[in-house]
């Protein structure tokens, strides 16, 4: 499989006043396409940042990060919120539903600013909530929200699906079943799927994992036993 | 520690906190600055009126006052003083100005005093100081003449014929612009002159003015109490005195009659003396004239005598001249004749006496006796001889002869100088012979000789006797000659004395005549002389007679007069009735009542804005401070569990609204109570501006509002943290579960929802989501719109009244008022004067009268004319034209009915000044913006009164191209125009006067623009705060920059356009409300908006909303995606 996302001797430092922090020292690795890539390192080790980078929210300082051939790193403020657009889907640790749309309409917000969205009632279907898509957020439970949120970002038909400890609000079961519908729907689409986490458990489910530590990667692996979600315990 | 977390609270939301200061100080600024503007300037007009002591009553009488009549009002209890004041309504004449009419005032120091604004006060009574309304700074030092068209009556009134401007002032008795009318001129009072009661040549006060004790503040109810507690008092004196004086002024005038009426029998009795006396001296003149004149031709006639005689003197002299040259010629002729003859006699006596002498001479020397002697020798010769040659010849006969004979011969011969030839001895006979004959013949000769000689002696003798004779004749003649020369002398002297005489004779006719000559033309000359005085006599006798003609005419008229006058004193004095007393308080002094009416006005506008501010202000406040507290729920909840008490967390909330509330408070009621009352004093001084504003602080209003927001802010608070804290605090640290989302009403109607993009659905439901923004976002964006229509809205309502009045009612360039009535000829006089500029003309009459309405009397300009009006006049409503008014009926302006509450159809009665009473019906109510005009025909006056009023005023249209003030000036010139007025002029000054309205649609605009800045400011911005995490995730989806924008303001556009639609209808309202409020006496609003003033106003608000957008663009530039993954706080 070819490389679809790399990073080069990404760095990023924050100025805070007149302190620097410096939040990732010279990170570089590579995800490959399709592949489901977990994210892991304990708080405060740059793994947020480093999702940040990634989904073209925050810039770097130096170095630089290609993603299917086009270094997103040298991209400016449009650029990004194009890539944004076009490239990513996001899906939030809190969901971050628009609370004034149904779960359909959340994810017609999204579908509707994209070249070539997927059917919104077709994604809610597939996310298993096809009966609940008039329902307002504040009406569905956090996993049914996460789902919303998942089929939100899966409308969008984007080339990387991130995802910021989708599993963080949720309860186990409902976690567990979340995960299950990323891995199923990389399976499936050959989507290539991002997912940061502090969890170390779940790391078995990903194709490769990198541990991020201080703001380096300290390690990266590919994953020949992939665990099923359904055996993850934690 | 809650202090100092409230304090980073307001630091870290200093927008916010400023948000809530500026809206709080806006709304107590307003509210405190409209509300304190009229005690402001109530209280500077009262502290005004008590330092220049203004009346409390005006006492008039129809009799007029006098000093002791003022000692006595002084006396009365409960007054503080009386002043006696004389006043006069005058035409007067500035230089290089027309006329203008003025009130007279006599000057006083304490009561109706004046306020020096520049120059000084009168020092003589020939000085004055005038109207700084009217007046400027250059006039000072300027004279104010006594125009002569004034009646002999007014002119009398005044002292001096020019006072000298000294100073401008303002009066306390007119505290505002209005002047009041008169019957002089245009029928207004241009300006007052205060000059000192000894400019006036009066002896009597036509008012008295008093002064209450105590009199209170202006306004107040306890001054209308006082000023009614003295009414019955001062009128019961006012009419005592005013009968006292009457009968005083009657016995006066009885008295003055009675005076009159034998100056007048003196007067004519001298007239008739004089009379006599004047025709009898002109009598004498004329007689002696017409003596003169005889003379004249008498002496003409004797010098015309006297020249005859001397032409005949002349010509006798030229004879005696002609004579007198014919004797003198004669003498002259005989004299020569006698002297030639005389001296031919002496001549011819001389000649005599020289022949006789010559021939005496001649005889004298012929020697007569030797010539005798001679010859007596001679005849003995002869006779020797005849004898020798007798002999000889006998002998010779005889010839005896022989020589000695010869030689005796020879020798006797010899003798006689007969020579013999030498031979003669030798001589023959024969020769002897012939010898001898020829001695015989010698010798007869010689005899002859002697004979003759003997004759001639004899003759010599005789002559000599003869000589002698002639000689003695001669002495005889010298003597005789000797005497007739003498005669003949003799004879001439007696001649040439006879000449000599006729000679001085002729020489003194001669010298008489030129004496005669002399004299003549002496008299000739001393004729002429007398004929130019006799001339000249005539002359002076006729200029002598006019004059005396004239003068006695003069005196016959002045009597004449003196009787009509005495008759109309008699009259007038039969007609005085029972005095006539008007006790009037300060209710009738203009100014005092429209000031009071005036700053009425800005109570009005004060009632209704700043409550409108003051709501939407606390709206403002509560939802923000509400938001606040909702943002703060999880630090509540922290301080909770770490528990600290309900009221030390909700302090800290307490704090940052209270001390918000605070200092928006001290701020707006500090700026408030500064800004309103001087720009609106400002503004008003168009209309008074008498003295600066005195700023009040009304501190019982500030604890008020202060309190008001407070109870708001506090309030809000309170509410807010109460709902929080009731949670406990497990609950408070979570997240509130998010208000669920809503279908709104319109996604029932799937017509149009869906048809809508998706986007507007999500602002739709947004926009309904949160009730309590919306209403707020309504109302403060409507209340913003609403109070920029009114603005606008007033200034439509007033800037286009002149443009109306001017351009679309009374149409006419210039009016012009004319000293007597106007009739034909005046047009045509006006028309030449115009110099082709005037294009039309009519004539009216125009005037004030007092139009009685039910509960109020309006001063109207009235209109008098045969109802041509077209082209001067468009008298319109909304229907359309109007026609003008038939006998009988009148047309009235639109304010009119309003004011008056009259309606087409309703009886009105018009009351002239001098109390003459017109009824009429309203037929038409017409459109009308500046002044109250009513129109009349002129049948209408006639029917009623008999006659028709003066036509005194004439409109005038001018040629197109023409200039209207070049065309006023010309006719200025003419005698009969007094004033010409342009429309030009009186359209500017109303336009002026407008534009000073400006500066409260400024203020009012400038509010609304704050006020709708605030809100959306406050109301996008909680928005926003609320949505934080909604922006940061739709950015993260990848919303464009401008896609988020408009996202987010979306909703706030489409809540401008709502807030913009509700503000349209309140604007109206409060326009109307406003402008019905807002009323000033002379100018009627038109009371509209125009649509580009809702335009404006609308755009306004949305430019206010874009900046807002802006601003808030700006922040939301700056959230952060990483937001969007942060935990619910």
């Amino acid at each position: 499989m070819s490389v679809f996302v790399e990073f080069r001797d990404v760095k990023k430092v924050y100025k805070m006043g007149e302190i620097e922090i410096t939040a990732l020292h010279g990170v570089n690795f590579e995800i490959e396409k399709g592949e489901i890539c977990i994210i892991v390192g304990s708080s405060g080790a740059g793994k947020t940042t480093l999702l940040n980078i990634l989904g073209g929210m925050d810039t770097l300082t130096s170095g630089s990060i290609l993603l299917d051939g086009k270094e997103i790193s040298r991209y400016d403020k449009r650029q990004l919120t194009a890539y944004r657009r076009y490239d990513i889907g996001f899906v939030f640790q809190f969901y971050n539903l628009v609370q004034n749309l149904t779960a359909l309409e959340n994810v017609e917000l999204a579908a509707q600013i994209c070249r070539d969205p997927l059917d919104a009632m077709e994604v809610l279907k597939r996310v298993g909530l096809e009966e609940r898509a008039a329902n307002f957020p504040a009406q569905l439970s956090g996993g049914e929200q996460q789902r919303v949120a998942i089929a939100r970002a899966l409308a969008k038909n984007p080339k990387l699906l991130l995802c910021d400890e989708p599993t963080g609000a949720l309860d186990y079961v409902t976690g567990k079943s979340i995960l299950k519908l990323l891995q199923d729907t990389s399976r499936q689409t050959g989507m290539t799927v991002v997912i940061v986490t502090h969890n170390q458990a779940i790391t078995s489910m990903a194709d490769r994992i990198i541990r991020v530590k201080n703001g380096t990667v300290s390690d990266i692996y590919k994953n020949d036993h992939i665990t099923p979600v359904e055996l993850i315990e934690w | 520690m809650l202090r100092r977390s409230a304090f980073r609270e307001i630091r870290s939301s200093l927008g916010r906190y400023l948000a809530i200061i500026a809206i709080v100080a806006l709304g107590v600024g307003l509210f405190a600055g409209l509300r304190v503007s009229k005690t402001a300037m109530v209280k500077t007009a009262d502290v005004y009126i008590h330092e220049l002591g203004l009346f409390d009553y005006r006492l008039v009488s129809t009799v007029g006052y006098d000093e002791d009549d003022v000692a006595a009002f002084a006396k009365l209890e409960g007054i503080h003083a009386a002043e006696g004041a004389f006043s006069a309504d005058v035409l007067t004449e500035r230089e290089g100005q027309g006329e203008i009419v003025l009130r007279a005032h006599s000057l006083s120091t304490d009561m109706n005093a004046v306020s020096l604004v520049a120059g000084r006060l009168p020092e003589s009574d020939q000085e004055c100081v005038a109207d700084a309304r009217f007046f400027t700074e250059a006039d000072i030092g300027t004279s104010i003449s006594i125009s002569n068209l004034n009646d002999e009556d007014t002119r009398d009134l005044f002292r001096f014929e020019e006072y000298q401007i000294v100073g401008l002032a303002n009066s306390v008795y007119y505290l505002n612009y209005e002047r009041g009318s008169t019957s002089l001129g245009a029928g207004s009072i241009s300006a007052f002159i205060y000059l000192p009661y000894g400019g006036f040549d009066v002896d009597y006060f036509t008012d008295v003015y008093l002064q209450l004790e105590d009199s209170g503040y202006i306004y107040s109810e306890e001054y209308d109490a006082a000023v009614d507690a003295m009414e019955e008092p001062v009128t019961a004196a006012a009419e005592e005195r005013a009968d006292v004086r009457y009968h005083k002024v009657l016995d006066d005038a009885e008295t003055e009659i009675a005076d009159a009426e034998r100056e007048l029998a003196d007067g004519w009795e001298e007239y008739d003396s004089e009379k006599e006396k004047a025709e009898k001296e002109l009598a004498d003149a004329r007689q002696e004239l017409e003596d003169g004149a005889l003379e004249i031709e008498e002496n003409e006639q004797k010098l015309e005598d006297a020249k005859a005689e001397l032409e005949t003197g002349k010509a006798d002299l030229e004879e005696g001249w002609q004579e007198y040259e014919e004797g003198l010629a004669e003498y002259e002729q005989q004299r020569a004749d006698a002297e030639e003859e005389l001296k031919n006699a002496e001549e011819q006596l001389l000649d005599s006496r020289e022949q006789v002498n010559d021939g005496l001479i001649q005889i004298a020397e012929a020697d007569l006796d030797s010539a005798e002697e001679e010859l007596d020798q001679s005849r003995e010769m002869v006779e020797l001889l005849s004898s020798t040659y007798q002999d000889a010849l006998y002998k010779l006969a005889a010839g005896t002869f022989g020589p000695d004979d010869l030689a005796e011969l020879a020798a006797v011969f010899a003798q006689f100088g007969y020579t013999f030839p030498e031979n003669s001895q030798e001589m023959t006979e024969a020769e002897l012979e012939e010898t001898l004959y020829m001695l015989g013949m010698e010798v007869d000769r010689a005899e002859n000789e002697l004979a003759a000689g003997e004759a001639q002696l004899a003759e010599a003798r005789e002559q000599e006797e003869e000589l002698y004779r002639a000689q003695a004749e001669i002495e005889q003649g010298f003597a005789e000659l000797q005497k007739s020369r003498e005669e003949a002398e003799q004879q001439f002297a007696e001649a040439e004395a006879e000449l000599e005489d006729a000679y001085a004779d002729l020489l003194a006719g001669e010298q008489e005549l030129a004496d005669a000559e002399v004299e003549i033309s002496d008299g000739e000359q001393e004729l002429a002389e007398a004929k130019q005085t006799l001339a000249d006599g005539w002359k002076e006798y006729e200029d002598a007679k006019a004059e005396a003609d004239e003068k006695l005419a003069d005196a016959y008229q002045e009597l004449l007069d003196g009787e009509e006058e005495l008759a109309e004193a008699r009259q007038d004095l039969a007609e005085v009735e029972q005095p006539d007393v008007y006790v009037m308080d300060r209710s009738t002094n203009v100014g005092y009542v429209c000031f009071e009416s005036d700053t009425d006005i800005i109570e009005a506008v004060s009632r209704v804005f700043p409550v409108f501010f003051f709501f939407v202000a606390a709206l403002v406040c509560i939802t923000t401070m509400t938001r606040m507290v909702d943002e703060q729920r999880t630090q509540i909840g922290v301080l909770k569990a770490l528990g600290y008490t309900n009221f030390a967390i909700m302090s800290k909330f307490m704090i940052y609204s209270g001390s918000a509330s605070l200092i928006g408070s001290v701020i707006g009621f500090i700026g408030g109570s500064i800004v309103f009352p001087i720009v609106l004093w400002h503004v008003y001084g168009i209309m008074y501006g008498f003295a600066d504003i005195i700023l009040i602080f009304d501190n019982q209003l500030a604890i008020w509002m202060t309190l008001a927001f407070l109870f708001c802010a506090l309030g809000a608070t309170w509410l807010a943290c109460k709902n929080e804290l009731a949670d406990v605090p497990a609950e408070l640290i979570r997240p509130k579960s998010p208000k669920s989302g809503k279908r709104v009403l319109m996604e029932r109607i799937p017509f149009l929802w869906n048809r809508m993009k998706f986007l507007h659905k999500v602002s739709v439901r947004n926009i309904f989501r949160y009730k309590k923004r919306l209403i707020m976002m309504i109302l403060g964006i409507g209340g913003c719109t609403a109070l920029l229509i009114t603005g606008f809205g007033m200034r439509d309502s007033v800037k286009e009244v002149a443009a109306y009045q001017f351009d679309e009612i009374s149409l006419y360039d210039y009016s012009v008022t004319f000293s007597q009535n106007a009739d034909e000829e005046t047009e045509q006089e006006l028309l030449e004067a115009g110099d082709g500029t005037i294009d039309d003309l009519m004539l009216l009459h125009e005037s004030t009268m007092d139009l009685l309405g039910e509960n109020e009397t309006k001063s109207v300009n009235v209109v008098v004319s045969d109802g041509s009006v077209d082209g001067f006049l468009s008298l319109h409503n909304e229907s359309g034209e109007i026609t003008y008014p038939g006998p009988g009926e009148i047309a009235i302006c639109d304010a009119l009915t309003d004011r008056l509450d009259i309606e087409i159809g309703d009886q009105i009665t018009l009351r002239t000044s001098d109390m003459e009473s017109l009824e009429v019906t309203v037929s038409a109510v017409f459109q009308n913006y500046v002044f109250y005009y009513v129109y009349l025909d002129a049948q209408t006056c006639l029917d009623q009164w008999g006659y028709v009023p003066e036509y005194k005023t004439g409109y005038v249209n001018v040629k197109d191209g023409f200039d209207v003030h070049a065309s006023a000036a010309k006719v200025m010139n003419l005698e009969n125009v007094t004033s010409v007025s342009a429309s030009l002029d009186l359209r500017e000054r109303i336009d002026n006067m407008m534009s000073s309205l400006d500066y409260i649609v400024l203020l009012i605009v400038f509010c609304a623009a704050m006020l709708a800045l605030v809100v959306l400011y406050n109301l996008t911005n909680i928005n926003i705060m609320e949505r934080i995490r909604e922006i940061a995730t739709i950015k993260v989806l990848g919303f464009y920059a401008n896609e988020t924008a408009s996202y987010v303001f979306r909703e706030n556009i489409i809540l401008t356009i709502m807030g913009a639609l509700v503000g349209l209808v309140l604007g109206k309202l409060l326009h109307y409300y406003v402008m019905s409020q807002i009323r000033i006496d002379m100018i009627s609003f038109d009371i509209r908006i125009e649509p580009l003033s809702i335009l404006l106003s609308i755009g306004l608000t949305f430019l206010f909303t874009l900046l807002v957008n802006l601003l808030m663009n700006i922040k939301l530039d700056k959230i952060n995606m990483a937001e969007s993954l942060k935990s619910i706080e």
